[in-house]
């Protein structure tokens, strides 16, 4: 029984992964800014999925919206774990200035009417910095030397702007 | 926390705290969740990039080493059946053509039964039609064998028919011939006739006849010549026999003027004999062995006798 299900398992696994592999090699290349980490952190968000998979509850969440969202937290794990600073931080000051970044273009290109819209409810700065921190996955400090502010101030910045998006999103 | 935890900017040591709370509080989870689906949207920013052949081929290494059960199986497989069906479109379509394939085919074989069943009865009905021809042949078979010895009867009876018409044909053909040959003799007769009618002296005629026979013959005979000239008329004679003339004078016996052959003939006669003719004596005809009576006398049956008649 178990090497059947093991193999019923195993031909959804590689449609899985055909499926959703370059998404999530995506988010990997996004938030590590490495290929070839990428690479070694998509083999371990596979492996964690395998594993994983049984937790996961169709009711709850769209399959999509899970796999990204494991990948993302590895990809977190790994930058965390680094405790690597970003030495490319300059090329990112452009967020800061204004105009359709690609990241709102892409939002709404998705209709993601809803989000786009609450975004658009907060101050630039601070939808900016959402939206960076869910991304790049950037953590506080990072976020603090980005926006060039003090760091207690980026985590109230972040706090009520995540409590805005979602009194706006679940009004909405 | 459940938002900062989604958004992915706690810090290690709080990242950890949330873990341990969600594993206790089901609530806390739940928060995450929808925090999760709030800025879910926000995944449109990923740009899909195809991830190195290779990447593949390791994760395979790692999960399905051919020798083992992945350890890691129990906890995925069958239980993330939720998981892989939201993904398992291709699987779910190959699942459903097959099921309709197999529907088809079941209800092709049905169809190929019914078929069968019928061609069987069919092929029944064939071999009892086979069955009845084939008793009907031999019946015709047996008359046409009876009608054929019947013919071959009845053609046996016409070959021996068509003989019998032939010897009828041939015989027919020798008495044409007879026939013919009479009535040449017949009309050299009357010429005969009508030529010493013609000449100046009167004629004596004879007609030889029997009412016991049919022989007939004429002789004439010109007054003043020394012959009588004899025909014929009618009557047939053995191969082995001759006819002899007599001359027959009242009172006295018979004297032979010779043996005669068949058909017309000129018999001369003596002064005396024309005496005796012409003074009114008698010609008779007898029947002989070959050559004529030896004795002088006639010996066979006289078959005519005949008067001399002045014409």
């Amino acid at each position: 029984m178990l090497a059947n299900t093991g193999l019923k398992s195993r031909a959804a696994f590689d449609q899985l992964y055909l499926a959703t592999a370059p998404k999530l090699f995506g988010v990997l290349i996004r938030i590590l800014k490495d290929p070839i980490r990428a690479e070694d952190a998509l083999q371990d968000v596979f492996v964690k999925i395998w594993q994983k998979a049984g937790s996961y509850r169709a009711g709850e969440q769209p399959a999509m919206g899970w796999l990204i969202t494991v990948a993302r937290h590895h990809a977190i794990d790994v930058i965390r774990a680094d405790r690597r600073v970003h030495d490319d931080l300059d090329d990112h000051h452009g967020l800061a200035a204004g105009g359709p970044d690609p990241e709102q273009a892409a939002i709404a290109a998705g209709e993601r009417g809803r989000l786009q819209h609450c975004l658009e409810e907060l101050d630039p700065q601070k939808a900016e910095a959402v939206v960076a921190a869910y991304v790049e996955g950037y953590s506080y400090q990072e976020l603090a030397e980005r926006f060039g502010i003090p760091l207690n101030t980026m985590r109230t910045w972040l706090r009520r702007s995540l409590a805005s998006l979602r009194k706006c999103l679940d009004d909405g | 926390m459940a938002a900062e935890y989604a958004i992915g900017v706690l810090e290690p040591a709080d990242r950890l705290r949330f873990e341990a709370l969600m594993a206790q509080d089901p609530q806390a989870r739940a928060a995450l969740v929808q925090w999760q689906n709030r800025l879910s949207g926000l995944d449109d920013a990923y740009v899909p990039v195809a991830p190195p052949a290779v990447v593949k081929k390791r994760l395979d290494e790692r999960l399905f080493a051919a020798t083992s059960t992945p350890a890691s199986d129990a906890a995925g497989g069958w239980n993330a059946l939720a998981l892989w069906r939201a993904f398992g479109s291709l699987a779910t379509v190959a699942a459903v053509v097959l099921a309709i394939f197999a529907g088809h085919l079941s209800g092709e074989m049905k169809r190929g039964g019914d078929a069968l069943t019928a061609a069987r009865q069919e092929a029944d009905q064939a071999r009892n039609d086979l069955a009845a021809y084939r008793t009907d042949l031999e019946t015709y078979e047996n008359e046409l064998a009876q009608r054929a010895d019947r013919l071959a009867g009845l053609e046996a009876e016409l070959a021996s028919m068509r003989d019998q018409l032939g010897t009828a044909n041939g015989d027919l053909a020798g008495l044409r011939q007879v026939l013919a040959s009479r009535e040449a003799e017949l009309a050299d007769a009357r010429a005969e006739l009508t030529a010493a009618l013609e000449r100046a002296g009167p004629v004596l005629v004879v007609s030889l006849q029997s009412r016991d026979s049919d022989y007939r013959f004429l002789a004439v005979h010109e007054q003043g010549s020394g012959e009588v000239r004899l025909t014929r008329v009618a009557g047939d004679l053995a191969a082995d026999r001759d006819f002899e003339l007599w001359l027959v004078e009242p009172q006295k016996e018979a004297v032979s003027l010779g043996v005669i052959p068949a058909g017309k003939t000129a018999v001369a006669l003596s002064p005396d004999h024309v005496r005796v003719l012409e003074g009114g004596g008698l010609l008779a005809v007898s029947i002989e062995q070959k050559g004529g009576s030896p004795t002088g006398v006639a010996q066979g049956p006289v078959v005519a006798v005949g008067v001399p008649e002045t014409l």
